[in-house]
């Protein structure tokens, strides 16, 4: 445990790394491979990819801090099980609150707040770094990996629900029917356009992350293994 | 002094110790929130099924102001069970008391679903007579109508409620005055995928079902969802590409469902006026709920004790005097199996056995229908067959004892058709059970014969 300095700024520049690190060259799903799963399945549209983004970090950023706080208390013999009930524990008291307060965020996030439970990426962190880092790099790493999460599902939702429904939803602002509207033959539908079906289903999104990483790899050249 | 971190002792402490913690902040939490989620979901079930007859959020019905707007538009909560009869009926002056559970706006048809319809479609699966006959005799499924006033127009909103791709998936359907044209339709679901089943709960497919009709030349047409792009009748709507077999499932749902509605509105024209008395009657079948009895005729003219032996006896001593179709269910009392296994205690159920079989000797023409309940712990089609092979076991002993085989048929209702509270150890004592159905029926007897 490095406990030597305790005048580090809040951000550092190790500290700020910890933040950018996770949006390119650590990013959790196309470099880590951790979230896959969720990356397939929930970025139909762009509005449900951000509220999923939003609600992965804050679980995430809490339960770093969480782990960090306890991380010279949990046993090491049963560490992922802590790591499980912190985390199953903080998703049912979001679930609840959601269902008490906001009736309608929770139910539009339905299943995600289960899904949350199981996305890699959170005890993926929990068990890489909260474990033997401190609080306030805990919480600065959980935000980093949520917006590389987020960046990643936004990224692909956009492909998929432009090319898949011709439109973008985005939270607050609503439906926006960017091609035009297929029923009514409007804009590019006039012109004989038509939706390709395959975006809207999760293999889609296995070919955009490969475009997406071979498009990173790319322009990163030293993340190419030899 | 440094604790150990890595000793046994130190471990268990923790994990005890935690899972004392989250525990208790889950279980407060819950505890303190739940009066405020309750509210939340009856108001959206008011919100929905004002949707339904075309009073929107934009008419100011937001979801908390629904539960006040209610009891403005809805005039009467009628429930009736699978054969159109009215078990519940209530005025706008009649409170919603949440104990009622006939009650139209307590009747939960998802939970009715998957308990009670889901059990009886897969058993059955593919007779669709049998279905319909193990529908009509279950006394949990209910139908709630809603009798709504608009603008001096009558409306009325009907429910249903079936399967999609993963979960649950439900709606109320608004229909005009004819009870026949689709006045407006909501649709929600559990868990249909994001973004493709998960449209059902969308304006632009909900609003398809205006104006459809779900009769053609006084004969019930179901609504159809089809692949979208194909042409579209009056009998059908678009579907959702990609989400198929959610489509199927709002298909069947709807079938189901509105036929029911169809047939009562059909035969009951008049149902308005409904009498009172009809109502009463309606309402203790249901109620009673001791198995299915047949009541006409002859049998309620018997006064039984409610020991099974005597009962059993004393009804096929009347047995001739029975008319045809009539028929009596009993509760067997006194049979023992071993548990978990169909296998018969013999020494401590020979009495009632050895009862059962001379009142079957002494009454060659009596039909007689076994049926093998369990209580709802465990695997739907484990206690299913366990059921099945206790009803099998009491019909071998039977038959191995000389009673033909053709006069006994033995049936597995698993944890279908609960007659007691499967929350308490006794209502569940009560629910394990196997019962004994005599029917009177000359044509077979004839045969037999």
């Amino acid at each position: 445990m490095s406990e030597t300095k305790t005048s580090e700024p809040l951000f550092s520049k190790k500290n700020k790394a910890l933040i950018t690190n996770p949006l390119n060259k650590i990013n959790p799903v196309t470099i880590q491979v951790l979230g896959i799963c969720s990356a397939l399945a929930v970025t139909v549209q762009m509005d449900n990819a951000i509220v999923m983004s939003i609600a992965v970090m804050a679980v995430l950023v809490l339960g770093n801090l969480i782990v960090s706080l306890m991380r010279n208390m949990i046993p090491s013999k049963i560490r992922i099980i802590v790591q499980l009930v912190i985390v199953a524990g903080l998703v049912i008291i979001v679930d609840q609150v959601l269902k008490a307060y906001v009736y309608d965020v929770s139910k539009k996030l339905s299943v995600f707040v289960g899904l949350i439970i199981t996305n890699c990426i959170i005890m993926g962190r929990l068990e890489a770094f909260a474990l033997g880092n401190k609080p306030w790099a805990s919480i600065l790493d959980g935000v980093g990996n949520g917006f590389g999460y987020g960046l990643v599902l936004v990224v692909v939702a956009f492909f998929k629900e432009l090319l898949g429904s011709g439109a973008l939803t985005i939270p607050g602002i609503g439906k926006l029917e960017i091609l035009g509207n297929a029923t009514d033959m409007t804009g590019l539908y006039g012109m004989g356009y038509m939706d390709n079906g395959l975006m809207l289903l999760p293999p889609s999104s296995l070919f955009i992350v490969g475009i997406y990483i071979w498009v990173q790899k790319k322009r990163n050249p030293d993340l190419i293994e030899s | 002094m440094a604790i150990n971190r890595d000793s046994n002792v130190y471990t268990i402490v923790f994990a005890t110790i935690m899972v004392i913690v989250v525990g208790g902040i889950l279980a407060f939490l819950s505890m303190s929130l739940k009066p405020m989620q309750q509210a939340n979901v009856t108001n959206e079930k008011m919100q929905n099924i004002l949707q339904a007859i075309g009073i929107d959020e934009t008419d100011g019905v937001t979801r908390e102001k629904a539960g006040e707007m209610f009891n403005q538009f809805i005039t009467r909560r009628i429930t009736i069970n699978y054969k159109g009869e009215i078990v519940s009926d209530k005025t706008a002056e009649d409170a919603i008391d949440p104990q009622d559970k006939l009650e139209a706006f307590n009747i939960n048809i998802r939970k009715e679903y998957s308990r009670y319809v889901k059990p009886i479609m897969n058993q059955n699966k593919g007779d669709e007579a049998k279905i319909e006959e193990a529908l009509a005799n279950s006394e949990d499924i209910h139908f709630p109508i809603f009798v709504c006033e608009n603008n001096g127009e009558t409306y009325y909103v009907l429910s249903a409620s079936g399967k999609g791709l993963w979960d649950d998936i439900w709606g109320y359907i608004g229909f005009k005055s004819d009870a026949k044209t689709i006045n407006g339709s909501v649709f929600d679901h559990k868990g249909e995928t994001p973004g493709l089943g998960s449209k059902i709960a969308e304006d632009w497919f909900q609003d398809q079902f205006i104006g459809k009709t779900i009769a053609e030349d006084e004969e019930f047409t179901p609504i159809k969802v089809l692949k979208p792009g194909k042409e579209l009748g009056i009998h059908q709507v678009d579907g959702i590409s990609g989400a198929t077999f959610t489509g199927v499932g709002v298909d069947e749902m709807l079938e189901r469902n509105m036929k029911v509605y169809y047939n009562f509105f059909k035969n009951s024209p008049d149902f308005k006026n409904a009498s009172n008395s009809d109502n009463e009657e309606g309402t203790e079948s249901a109620v009673g709920g001791e198995g299915e009895i047949s009541t006409m005729g002859y049998v309620e003219t018997l006064t039984f004790s409610g020991v099974f032996t005597e009962d059993f006896n004393l009804l096929l001593q009347n047995y001739d005097s029975l008319t045809d179709g009539e028929s009596k269910s009993f509760v067997i009392e006194g049979i023992v199996f071993s548990a978990g296994s169909s296998n018969i205690n013999v020494k401590s159920s020979k009495e009632t056995l050895d009862n059962i079989l001379v009142g079957l000797q002494n009454t060659p023409n009596a039909m007689i229908e076994l049926s093998g309940h369990t209580d709802n712990m465990g695997e739907e089609d484990v206690l299913l067959k366990l059921s099945e092979g206790r009803a099998n076991a009491v019909k071998d002993y039977l038959v191995e004892n000389g009673i033909d085989a053709a006069r006994i048929s033995a049936i597995g209702n698993g944890a279908t058709m609960p007659i007691g509270d499967n929350e308490t150890d006794e209502g569940k004592a009560s629910n394990r059970r196997t019962e004994i159905k005599i029917i009177k029926n000359i044509i077979i007897a004839e045969v037999n014969e």
